[in-house]
């Protein structure tokens, strides 16, 4: 059963990041990536959350977590940040965006329900 | 210890990707199935962030800076490789 909740939740998760980053993505110009950055940093800001219950072994909690792991993506990111080139300062602001970020969200998230 | 390894073999995975899919003639399909849904999906952001203030709440503020630089430096480094040999093996 937990298995099927993680399965089913991280694909929806994933259409809902697909949806959400091209919608993004097509109301601005400037070519950087704010679709991941956003769902990166408000899923994290989710699973902050989930994790500060005392119990996370429902399914409900279960299909969060799958839900919020298919929604946030690493490896985009990490070719995002390839693409700007190395060595460049896109690059370095959004590798540095996303992490301090990412931790503040997901602190944030934690916080307010332990 | 094993979001590291997805997160970084993920971005491997989808540098190989990426560079075989310039070369070959898929279609928009297989971009959305395997680029998007699967290894988007295989990796993650928000586990990622969840353990580094795990680690610096336990006070281990050096297992941090270790997790960070092996996920940073390792998915880079593996999503270059991916798509170096991506972009030469046919």
């Amino acid at each position: 059963m937990s298995f099927v909740a993680l399965s089913v939740a991280g694909a929806v998760g994933a259409v809902f990041r697909y949806v959400i980053t091209g919608w993004i993505q097509s109301r601005h110009q400037s070519g950087y990536p704010v679709g991941t950055l956003v769902v990166n940093l408000t899923g994290s800001l989710g699973l902050g959350l989930v994790l500060g219950f005392d119990s996370f072994e429902s399914v409900g909690a279960l299909a969060a977590i799958g839900f919020l792991g298919g929604f946030t993506t690493f490896s985009t990111w990490m070719i995002e940040a390839l693409g700007m080139g190395l060595a460049s300062l896109r690059a370095a602001l959004n590798l540095a965006l996303s992490l301090l970020g990412g931790v503040l969200a997901a602190l944030a998230g934690f916080m307010l329900t332990s | 210890m094993s979001v590291v390894v997805v997160n970084v073999l993920g971005s491997f995975l989808l540098g190989l990707f990426l560079a075989r899919r310039e070369r070959a003639t898929g279609g928009a399909t297989s971009l959305q199935f395997w680029g998007i849904g699967v290894l988007g999906s295989f990796t993650t952001f928000s586990a990622f962030s969840t353990d580094v203030v795990e680690l610096l709440a336990a006070g281990r503020v050096l297992a941090c800076v270790g997790y960070v630089s092996m996920s940073l430096l390792g998915g880079l480094a593996l999503a270059r490789v991916g798509r170096r040999i991506g972009g030469v093996v046919r």
